[in-house]
Parts: C-alpha cells; sequence; structure tokens
C-alpha cells in the first residue's frame, strides 16, 4: 500500500471540479483572443463562447459557432513539413479543424496563413483553428520553418454553424466573438461563477488591448507589462441588460515569481 | 522519479482544448508527487490537500504561462506547489468556496499522517519542513527541483527563470544552509537529502 497518497475521497471530488473547468473552457476563444492571453491572464473562470459545444450538451452562446466533430480526427507526432491526408470529406463537413501543439523550438505555418512560433522551452506552442472546406481536399500541408522541428497535430472534418448575436432592450449585441467581430457585450464566466456579460470595452482595458494599440516600441509594452506584475483588473459583470452587475471578473497580470519577498 | 519521463504534450494540449477528461489524467498522473511535496512544507492533511488542489486549479489558471520541462508538467506543478504552500493563506482565498465544496477525511489521526512522519526516508519529516521552511523562495524551488525532486539544474534555472551560473551559486549556498539547519541529520538521511540531485 503507498501511504504517500492524496485522500482517494478528496482527490475524486478534486479531479471532477478540474475536468469541469477545463470542460467549460473554449478554444476558440484561447485562438480568436490570441493578443490576449500574451498580455494578461484571465481569473474570472473564464469567458464563454467561441464554440457551442453541442457535441458535449452544453447551451450555446449567441453568435458563437457551433463546431461539431463529423469525422475520426487524424493525430499524430511529426517532424519536419507534412501533408497530412483526411481522406474523403464526410457528408455535412464545412471545415477542417486542426490543433497543433510544439514538442520542439521554430515556427509553424498551416495553410491559410496562420502561423505560430515557439520558443526552446515548449508550449508556447498551441494553437487551433479551422479552415474552410474546399471541394474535392482531402489534406492540409503544414510547413516548419527547419526540416527538424517536431509537433503534434490533431486534424479532422468538422461542420461548423454560425448563430446570430442576441441583441438586448438598449440596442446591445451580446454573446461570444466571432469571424464578424465582437458584440457590444461578451458572454463571461464571473468570479462567483454567474454567467453574465461584460462591455468588450471595458475588457479591452482591464487587458490592455487598448494600451497595446498604442505602443509605439517594444519598451513601452515592457514598461507596460512590468507595472503589471502581480496586480489585477476588475471588470462587472453585468446580466444581458448591460445595467445589472451580478457579478466581476477579473484580469490579471503576470504573477510576480521571480523576487524574494 | 518514474513519471519524470512522461510525456504530458498531448493530454496537455488536449487540456488546452478543453478536454476536461485529459486534464483529469494529467492530476491522475501527478496528484501523488504534488501532494508528497505539499505535505513536506505543510505537514498535516488538511493543508497538504489544499495547497495540492491550489496547485493543480493555479495550472488551469495560468495555463498560457505554463511551460512544460522534459514535456512534463511536473516541474511548473512543484513550483506552483512552493508558491502555494508559502502562500497558504492566498492561495486559500483565492480558491475558498471551491475548495469548502471538497470535504477533507475526518481529522482523526491518520495511519498514513503517522508513518509519513515517521520515515525520513519519505522527505516529509517535520526537521527537514522547518530547515525547508527556512531559506528563501528561490532556494526552496531550487532544492526542490533539484535535491528532492531529481531535476537537473539547467531545467530546474530554466522554469524559474534564473541564469544556469546563478542558478548554481544559489544551489550551492541553499545546501549549506539546509544543512546547518538539520543539525541531527542521520547518515543514511543525509546521503539521500544530499547528493540525489548532484549529477
Amino acid at each position: 500500500m503507498n501511504l504517500e497518497r492524496m485522500d482517494d475521497t478528496f482527490a475524486q471530488r478534486l479531479r471532477s471540479v478540474l475536468v469541469k473547468q477545463v470542460d467549460a473552457s473554449s478554444p476558440t476563444r484561447v485562438r480568436r483572443r490570441r493578443w490576449w492571453v500574451g498580455v494578461g491572464v484571465f481569473a474570472g473562470v473564464g469567458l464563454v463562447g467561441g464554440v457551442g459545444a453541442a457535441t458535449a450538451g452544453f447551451f450555446t452562446v449567441p453568435g458563437a459557432d457551433i463546431v461539431t466533430e463529423v469525422a475520426a480526427p487524424a493525430e499524430g507526432v511529426h517532424t519536419g513539413t507534412q501533408t497530412v491526408d483526411l481522406g474523403p470529406a464526410p457528408e455535412g463537413a464545412t471545415h477542417i479543424s486542426m490543433e497543433l501543439a510544439c514538442l520542439s523550438a521554430g515556427t509553424l505555418y498551416a495553410e491559410g496563413g496562420a502561423s505560430m512560433s515557439c520558443s526552446p522551452n515548449g508550449i508556447d506552442g498551441w494553437g487551433g483553428f479551422t479552415i474552410a472546406l474546399q471541394p474535392g481536399k482531402h489534406s492540409t500541408e503544414i510547413r516548419t520553418s527547419t526540416p527538424e522541428m517536431r509537433y503534434r497535430l490533431r486534424a479532422t472534418y468538422v461542420n461548423q454553424t454560425p448563430t446570430e448575436w442576441a441583441v438586448n432592450e438598449n440596442g446591445n449585441t451580446h454573446g461570444a466573438p466571432n469571424d464578424r467581430g465582437e458584440p457590444d457585450l461578451l458572454s463571461v464566466i464571473a468570479t462567483n461563477g454567474k454567467v453574465g456579460y461584460s462591455y468588450a470595452q471595458e475588457l479591452d482595458e482591464a487587458s490592455g488591448r487598448t494600451a497595446a494599440e498604442n505602443f509605439t516600441s517594444p519598451e513601452d509594452a515592457r514598461v507596460w507589462q512590468e507595472a503589471r506584475l502581480g496586480k489585477s483588473f476588475a471588470v462587472p459583470v453585468y446580466g444581458a441588460d448591460g445595467e445589472t452587475v451580478i457579478g466581476e471578473f477579473v484580469i490579471e497580470g503576470p504573477p510576480d515569481m521571480r523576487k524574494d519577498p | 522519479m518514474g513519471d519524470m519521463n512522461t510525456d504530458d504534450g498531448g493530454l496537455w494540449s488536449r487540456s488546452l482544448a478543453g478536454d476536461g477528461e485529459a486534464f483529469g489524467v494529467l492530476f491522475d498522473r501527478h496528484r501523488d508527487r504534488v501532494y508528497r511535496h505539499a505535505y513536506r512544507l505543510a505537514q498535516n492533511r488538511p493543508d497538504a490537500e489544499d495547497v495540492s488542489a491550489a496547485a493543480f486549479l493555479e495550472l488551469w489558471r495560468l495555463r498560457t504561462r505554463v511551460r512544460l520541462v522534459e514535456h512534463s508538467v511536473l516541474p511548473w506543478l512543484l513550483v506552483t506547489t512552493t508558491n502555494c504552500a508559502l502562500n497558504l493563506r492566498r492561495s486559500r482565498r483565492r480558491y475558498e468556496a471551491l475548495l469548502r465544496s471538497i470535504p477533507h477525511a475526518p481529522a482523526a489521526a491518520d495511519p498514513a499522517d503517522i508513518f509519513l512522519s515517521d520515515d525520513p526516508f519519505q522527505g516529509v519529516d517535520e526537521h527537514l519542513a522547518s530547515a525547508l521552511r527556512a531559506l528563501k523562495p528561490v532556494d526552496l524551488q531550487l532544492i526542490t527541483l533539484v535535491v528532492l525532486e531529481g531535476y537537473d539544474l539547467a531545467s530546474a534555472a530554466g522554469i524559474l527563470g534564473l541564469g544556469p551560473e546563478v542558478a548554481k551559486t544559489r544551489l550551492h549556498r541553499a545546501r549549506h544552509r539546509l544543512q546547518e539547519h538539520l543539525p541531527g541529520l542521520n547518515a543514511p538521511r543525509q546521503l539521500t537529502l544530499l547528493e540525489e540531485g548532484q549529477s
């Protein structure tokens, strides 16, 4: 018997909490807001949206694409430039969904102009996206900056159906960001666990998107980043009316782990 | 060091893509190592459980900043476990509601706790715990990764954002400081503690 273990009951409860948190997140959210990921870290549990996880039986956020896998994914580890053949597209397929993760340093280029650079330290290096299907096309090419670069690719045919944003009494759109842009109010989960909306403009100010647009040099960005170390920025979360405050969404600057207290 | 070379890359990418079960498997894979380290610092089961829980919750909350070392999330988790243990009150406050929803086992004397505190080879005895707590946070991180968990100095320095020379000097001094704080060390434990990580 191994006694150096976490109590099993505690472990099982903790595990289910963790699994739920991850399930509630959205890959589309991460990729569409990549600028955000580099700038701050979300603490308000997460933004709802991107993919309405129809397959998982979740509710769909207005404006989110409903993405459903319609074929078994092709998954594998590759080295250097590769063409991945997915076979004939099944009925209902509208896009190819790809998830890439770096296993070594370098840059990956996908069709459609997406690229992803990875440092020697590993996974800054995760990206996922969908590309529209072209008739008769079964394969997709991933190019690498060096022939020895290693990466993991998961690719599959999906059906991607767009949905419309909802509009509240004040005429503000609300829901998830999509290819058409962002609604006035973005669907978020507040720190108290309630699902509500935050104004895109307020999120941009808190996350630094607004500031980032005004940087004139890398030095500006560095100074600004350092000023945010260890700080957090709260944004109100409203009901769909955009007026009733129901909680707050917190965006954290990077934790300051370098100094001795 | 059984798990050290296990490749977490696939599970980690799937977790980032919103696959909860993949994150669950990462939890299964590392929960005991994280717990053991938390216990080493906290010295009692409820605190060690809260610290472990906070470390895994932080793994997810800070996921965009997590660095895999040798394709593993464990080094990052161990560093975060140390931070959470040093800062138990703050870690608890952040996850207060969540932690309250996860019941701890009754506080009656737990044979596992007694076993753990009696067995210095497990690295969780009281003297070691207080000696570890006396170290500066960065030094504690280095000792944890290199001496207690057997990672090489370069990996440890990388994840802690230290230059190789700085890491080497700090580790050297931290070993000495640890030795000073552990006057009652018996020979076998000293070997375990001070030579395990040397390569």
